[in-house]
């Protein structure tokens, strides 16, 4: 059995027209886990690929140069042919200190765990949601309740912090009310933060 | 980037990392007067060049070569692990048909998911999915568009449903599912009544 470019996955639901039926819970793919933003050590290794590559064909460049096949200088060897000599002195402390940092740097480029980009919903296959997409989709919320002039929300794993610009005290406790609701579809709702800032609408767009 | 790629890419730059620091250590130490005694402490670090017994050798323009080839090979093999598709083309299905197998086409399993998440009318508002081999594990990864406005319990259940029925059609439990949504954009000013 081949597919042509779409398999039929459609459940019996749809088939049978919008009415919900099942419950798939237990019967479910697998959850993968969400990912992690990439690694600083990937980057890195990208780059130490390019200068390795680059490193070989400078040495295959040189050697054909040396064999008479190309009618040209060599450029690497005369660099590692050339008298160095390197005193104790401030210089060098500067120079050396830059290298301590730079490696210090590399250390803990390679030890660093990568974040989680994101936030599980409570499903049972692999459901996930950026905490970018959960700042819009909490600024929806926070900007659909009634009083509020506009929203700004910063999601991290552990809290939402919702800024709002509100016509009265009391709307602070809706929006409180109406995110947490939102995030309680998380598998680990963060823990939400409402601060209230008297605001008034300028009604620009209601008139 | 598979598991092997990612931990060869940490093992060279803690390698690279560490011997700078210890190498930098050591001359910032060297040039202040700071290593103790009985430690190497030459007066001033002299390099004389590549000795031209081995520059001027007849067999050193070869062993260049060679050297030249091996990075050449080694650092390209290197770079292509972090960019090769991860996309698997295509999967087979359990069933005993007569004198054949069954296949299925990752795009088209990717495709349906995606094109059932988003004819279930029920939040979703765009989707598109392949399925990938990632870290040796077949993973059908889909994103889909949600409203602003979407209910993410419900989005959820149709997400369950969609991927217990692939798993039905499949007849593959070992089949992964990640499925991320994608908030749209602000919608066009709404016009409030006060």
């Amino acid at each position: 059995v081949s597919a042509d470019s779409t398999a039929d996955v459609r459940t019996p639901v749809d088939h049978a027209g919008g009415q919900q039926s099942e419950d798939a819970s237990g019967d479910t793919l697998p959850a993968a886990r969400v990912p992690r933003s990439a690694a600083r050590a990937g980057w890195l290794g990208v780059l130490l690929a390019v200068a390795v590559l680059g490193l070989g064909v400078l040495a295959a460049y040189d050697a054909t140069t040396l064999l008479g096949w190309v009618d040209a200088e060599p450029v690497g060897t005369p660099v590692l042919d050339t008298d160095l000599g390197v005193r104790p002195d401030t210089a060098t402390t500067v120079l050396a200190v830059a290298l301590v940092l730079l490696g210090l740097w590399l250390t803990w480029s390679a030890l660093q765990r990568s974040a989680r980009r994101g936030a599980r919903l409570a499903t049972s296959t692999g459901v996930w949601i950026t905490y970018g997409d959960l700042e819009r989709l909490v600024n929806g919320t926070a900007e659909d309740v009634d009083g509020v002039v506009s929203a700004h929300t910063a999601v991290s794993r552990r809290r939402a912090r919702v800024s709002v610009q509100m016509t009265a005290p009391e709307v602070r406790e809706y929006v409180q009310v109406a995110v947490t609701e939102r995030l309680s579809a998380l598998q680990s709702p963060p823990r939400v933060t409402v601060i209230g800032n008297p605001g008034h609408d300028d009604g620009g767009e209601a008139r | 980037m598979n598991r092997a790629t990612s931990g060869a890419d940490r093992v060279v730059v803690l390698l690279l990392g560490l011997a700078l620091v210890a190498g930098g250590g050591w001359a910032v130490a060297w040039a202040q007067g700071w290593l103790p005694t009985g430690w190497w402490q030459p007066d001033t670090l002299n390099y004389t060049g590549l000795p031209s017994s081995l520059v001027d050798a007849p067999w050193w323009p070869w062993v260049l070569l060679l050297g030249g080839v091996v990075l050449f090979v080694l650092g390209l093999a290197w770079l292509l692990q972090h960019v090769r598709s991860r996309a698997v083309g295509s999967l087979s299905l359990p069933g005993e048909p007569r004198g054949g197998t069954l296949v299925l086409d990752g795009a088209a399993l990717g495709n349906g998911v995606a094109a059932a998440l988003e004819d279930a009318g029920r939040g979703v508002v765009g989707a598109r999915g392949k399925l990938v081999d990632e870290h040796g594990r077949l993973v059908l990864d889909v994103t889909a568009g949600v409203r602003r406005d979407a209910d993410l319990r419900e989005v959820g259940r149709l997400c369950d449903e969609i991927a217990a029925h692939a798993r039905r059609t499949t007849g593959r439990s070992d089949i992964a599912c990640r499925i991320r949504l994608r908030v749209a954009p602000r919608a066009a000013p709404r016009a409030r009544v006060r």
